[in-house]
């Protein structure tokens, strides 16, 4: 009897790890939501300063680099998709289990939602997070259809079929992106929409709130000023704003001022805060990484004045701030790579100690010591001596170039493998040189050089460019 | 509520650690209690259409002793009221639309309309169970039982209540009888009827729910689709409805065998058969084995001659045909299975004569490997008219697969249209492959997956109930995107 408990009990445990394990691998892992929660629960206790709170216009919004970069500021964006009020709620009540922020700042976009419950995603997005405690098991209930409780409750059967959609980051620690080592919940929208907006300043009238999302509107407020923590209720600025939203904006900030909470409706401060919604909007809703970093400035300049934020840089317990600062500025550096048309500023812009440049020289590309071109390559740092085969620079310095006609270079490089190769046809001896990332070979030009850069902070190919001698060595991008 | 839900996985651990702790007196009416709220779940105005059949059943056995003389008419009586009840709700309707359509040849008015009756689910099981012990109790087979509550129980007992196996009152009767004596914390008990279980949800939600997305897309479209089509639709269609029984019969056995109790088996890697003799001998083994005991016997059997044991074969078959369904196509089911089995008995001596005769050895692997094909080709066959709505359906789909060859779709991404795409349909060949291997082990070592695991190394034991268990929840077919499907022997 005592042997079969014993091996029954054993057997559950190894159960229960394998499940465990199973469970990791399998289950949602969405930055837009999810993996934030996962990593605010991977903070210090009470390290947070700023504790960022709302919808995607907080986490897309509130760039936490340059609230680092700026003043030191230790924030955390603790958002998730379309969050509505109530989710907003549960987030900041776990929160505060673990944090006593200084300044609590509620986006609140989400006071113009007019619905009972969001969709099956952002319900997800919007509990899956949260650890297992009565105020999760409140929280799915508030978010879900009482009927449908059970379907939320026992997640697993959410993602069970995500065997068909494994990739390699669900099988790596946080999932083999550097960007969630020290990540502080900002997402930082790269691509840019050239929009135009109403003038939301315009507007002052106000109009009835959602019931539930007023009432859980006012919880916020309440529970922040019932644990004596300031709380700052910010309408992050967007270019697809409607009379609507606004005025619903407007009838949020008469209730904060009911509580005497501090309240900015961003949308009537476009000018002020510099923003150019042709250039800085991901999309209709969005700041993008132009946009972010003004926004953050004017932000962070009302809170430091306003409120008692100390500054941490060069404080070794927040170097995790720093390191995110640092991925965020370099994923910036990247995109404004990216889109760089001239060719001497290109190569500025080369010289970056994260980069490792794969080189290769392709067709009958001509003398490449012509004056103009010399000078882009001095740049780079591709030594004078080098006028054809495939070489590698890193950080700036050339580390390899092939020593025959036929000769090959590997590098393993965060979760990418390269392959550098230049190899001669036996008929007649022409030199062929390709460049290979991932299995697939790169080639912007098939006449003229051909760069791809990795970055290795980031983890990212981030361009694939060629300088096409047909066209005198014009800059050119995309695939060949 | 059923074996592969949610509210089971929360109801059978209740119930079972309910069962573990309480004083054996009230073992039975624990259980009876549990299973009518088991049976209820699905319609709990149906539960008096058991408790009347128990009841009628109860008290007719009681009856017997007290008035010898009238055995008879009470058996009659007490069979012809429990058959009543179950033409009611299961064929009466058929019936109705049958004689309207005779009447309409002839011009005459129709009979009436439909009565439009939901299907109690597991009538023909438990009605059945019912009936076997009235026969049993009328043959002085079993004693009647006294204790209503028992006696009910044997009836209801929700592990079989719904799908099988058709229990006897001399085996489950018999075990509730002394249900107080019952040791209730086996641990090798628990253990097989733990692996059971296991296998019988991977069986059905990993294959059966799987392969029925297939089966039901082609089937009903199959106006569309050539021959290849058709015929891989007709084989996932066995290997679907066999892992779909077979897994309720699993899991019912185990939940039973957690709790103490032994239930018949139910089927024998059927596949494997070489004969349908043979293969009614593997399948549903406890309704084959009902009408074998309670229909075939009183008939007379093999008893009376050549020619009257071929049509008490018949006999048999359609009754059983009509047992699964009340439509057409279950009779002519039935008919094609009793056919074959008549053929197969008629020309034995033949056979075995050109055997001879061309010197083929019949002890050999390749001899019973024909015989296996044939028997599976025949019963694959005798599926497209169970699975097809009608008869007409059933034809024009046979006429299909002879008139549309379509061999290309084998070499292009054809048959990845049929609902399981490449990574599904590898999935349910991989599930169909340890399928046949556990079957494979069935019939060569003559044990369940349950007794072979637990001979095994621990190790092995553990990494083979770990994968199942893993593949159940990762491969099978549940949660918010699945539309849960019913074992299809429900509604027989």
């Amino acid at each position: 009897m005592k042997k079969s408990a014993i091996r029954i009990t054993a057997f559950l445990l190894v159960l229960v790890l394998v499940l465990t394990a199973w469970n990791g691998i399998f289950k949602f892992k969405y930055g837009d939501g999810i993996y934030s929660v996962k990593k605010f629960y991977e903070q210090k206790d009470n390290s947070v300063d700023v504790l960022f709170v709302g919808s995607s216009h907080a986490f897309e919004d509130f760039n936490t680099g340059t609230l680092w970069d700026e003043y030191g500021m230790a924030g955390f964006v603790l958002g998730a998709s379309i969050q509505p009020t109530w989710n907003s709620y549960y987030y900041l009540k776990e929160a505060l289990k673990t944090q006593t922020p200084r300044l609590i700042v509620l986006e609140g976009y989400s006071v113009a939602l007019d619905y009972e419950y969001s969709d099956d995603q952002r319900i997800i997005k919007n509990n899956f997070g949260l650890k297992l405690s009565a105020d999760k098991i409140e929280s799915l209930r508030t978010s879900a259809p009482l009927e449908r409780f059970k379907e939320f409750f026992l997640e697993y059967i959410q993602y069970h079929t995500r065997y068909r959609e494994l990739e390699r980051g669900d099988f790596e620690p946080d999932q083999g992106d550097p960007l969630y080592a020290d990540w502080k919940g900002f997402g930082c929208s790269i691509s840019t929409e050239s929009l135009e907006s109403i003038d939301a300043a315009a507007i002052t009238d106000t109009r009835p709130l959602f019931e539930k999302s007023e009432e859980y509107y006012r919880r916020i407020i309440e529970l922040a000023q019932s644990r004596d923590i300031p709380i700052l209720i910010v309408m992050s600025p967007f270019a697809g704003i409607t009379v609507e939203e606004q005025m619903a904006f407007n009838r949020a900030g008469e209730i904060a001022s009911e509580y005497g909470a501090a309240f900015i409706n961003c949308n009537n401060l476009v000018s002020d805060i510099g923003l150019d919604y042709t250039t800085d909007m991901a999309d209709i809703g969005h700041l993008n990484f132009r946009g972010t970093p003004k926004f953050s400035r004017y932000i962070g300049a009302y809170i430091t004045e306003h409120y008692d934020i100390p500054d941490r840089r060069g404080d070794e317990r927040y170097s995790s701030w720093e390191r995110d600062a640092e991925y965020i500025r370099q994923k910036i550096y990247d995109q404004e790579l990216t889109e760089i048309t001239d060719l001497a500023a290109y190569a500025d812009k080369l010289r970056n100690p994260f980069y490792t440049l794969f080189i290769s020289f392709d067709g009958e590309y001509g003398d490449v010591n012509v004056p103009d071109l010399r000078y882009v390559l001095d740049r780079i740092g591709i030594p004078s001596d080098i006028d054809g085969g495939v070489l590698c620079l890193q950080a700036g310095e050339l580390s390899w170039k092939n020593a025959s006609k036929n000769d090959e270079y590997y590098l393993t490089a965060g979760s990418h493998d390269f392959r550098l190769r230049s190899s001669s046809n036996s008929d007649n001896g022409a030199i062929s040189c390709t460049i290979t990332a991932d299995t697939f070979t790169r080639k912007a030009v098939t006449n003229g050089i051909n760069i791809l850069v990795y970055d290795s902070r980031t983890d990212k190919i981030v361009d694939m460019a060629g300088l096409d001698a047909d066209n005198g060595y014009m800059l050119t991008r995309g695939e060949e | 509520m059923q074996f592969n839900s949610i509210d089971f996985a929360i109801f059978f651990p209740i119930v079972l650690i309910v069962y573990f702790v309480i004083p054996k007196k009230l073992r039975a009416v624990f259980l009876l209690a549990a299973s009518y709220y088991f049976y209820m779940s699905w319609n709990a105005k149906y539960a008096l259409l058991i408790a009347f059949s128990t009841i009628a059943t109860y008290l007719s056995a009681l009856m017997f002793r007290r008035f010898e003389k009238h055995k008879k008419l009470i058996l009659a009586a007490c069979i012809i009221v429990n058959l009543a009840i179950l033409f009611l709700f299961k064929y009466a309707d058929f019936a109705i639309d049958t004689l309207n359509l005779i009447l309409s040849h002839f011009g005459t008015v129709r009979i009436g309309a439909r009565l439009g009756f939901l299907l109690p689910v597991g009538i023909s099981f438990y009605t059945f169970q019912a009936l076997g012990y009235i026969i049993d109790v009328y043959r002085g087979d079993v004693e009647a039982e006294r204790n209503i509550i028992k006696y009910a129980l044997f009836v209801s007992f929700f592990p079989q209540l719904v799908a099988g196996p058709i229990e006897r009152s001399r085996n489950l009767l018999g075990q509730i009888r002394n249900i107080e004596k019952i040791c209730v914390w086996n641990a090798k008990a628990v253990t097989s009827g733990a692996i059971l279980m296991v296998y019988g949800l991977f069986m059905k939600m990993v294959i059966a729910d799987r392969a029925s997305i297939l089966a039901d897309k082609v089937f009903n479209n199959y106006r569309i689709y050539g021959s290849v089509e058709l015929i891989l639709a007709l084989i996932v269609f066995g290997i679907q409805i066999y892992c779909d029984f077979s897994s309720y019969s699993m899991i019912a056995i185990g939940a039973a065998r957690i709790m103490g109790f032994k239930l018949m088996e139910n089927f024998n890697a059927p596949y494997f058969a070489t004969s349908i003799k043979d293969y009614w001998s593997r399948w549903h083994i406890s309704l084959s084995s009902w009408f074998k005991d309670y229909l075939y016997f009183p008939l007379g059997g093999s008893r009376k001659g050549k020619s009257r044991t071929m049509v008490n074969v018949m006999i048999i078959f359609l009754v059983s045909g009509l047992w699964h369904g009340a439509n057409l196509t279950y009779i002519l089911w039935g008919a094609i299975h009793g056919a074959f089995r008549v053929v197969e008995d008629l020309t034995l001596p033949l056979r075995q004569k050109a055997a001879l005769r061309l010197h083929v050895r019949t002890d050999t692997f390749s001899h019973r490997l024909w015989q296996s094909i044939f028997a599976f080709l025949v019963v694959t066959f005798s599926w497209i008219f169970f699975r097809s709505a009608t008869i007409t359906d059933a034809f024009i789909y046979l006429g299909r697969i002879i008139s549309r060859p379509d061999p290309w779709v084998l070499f292009n991404d054809g048959l990845y249209t049929l609902g399981l795409k490449r990574p599904e349909m590898n999935i349910l060949i991989v599930s169909v492959v340890i399928l046949f291997l556990v079957d494979l082990i069935r019939e060569k070592k003559k044990m369940t997956i349950d007794k072979f695991l637990m001979e095994q190394n621990l190790w092995f034991e553990w990494l083979v109930i770990i994968g199942l268990i893993l593949m159940i929840l990762t491969f099978g077919k549940y949660g918010p995107a699945f539309d849960a499907k019913q074992f299809i022997y429900f509604q027989f």
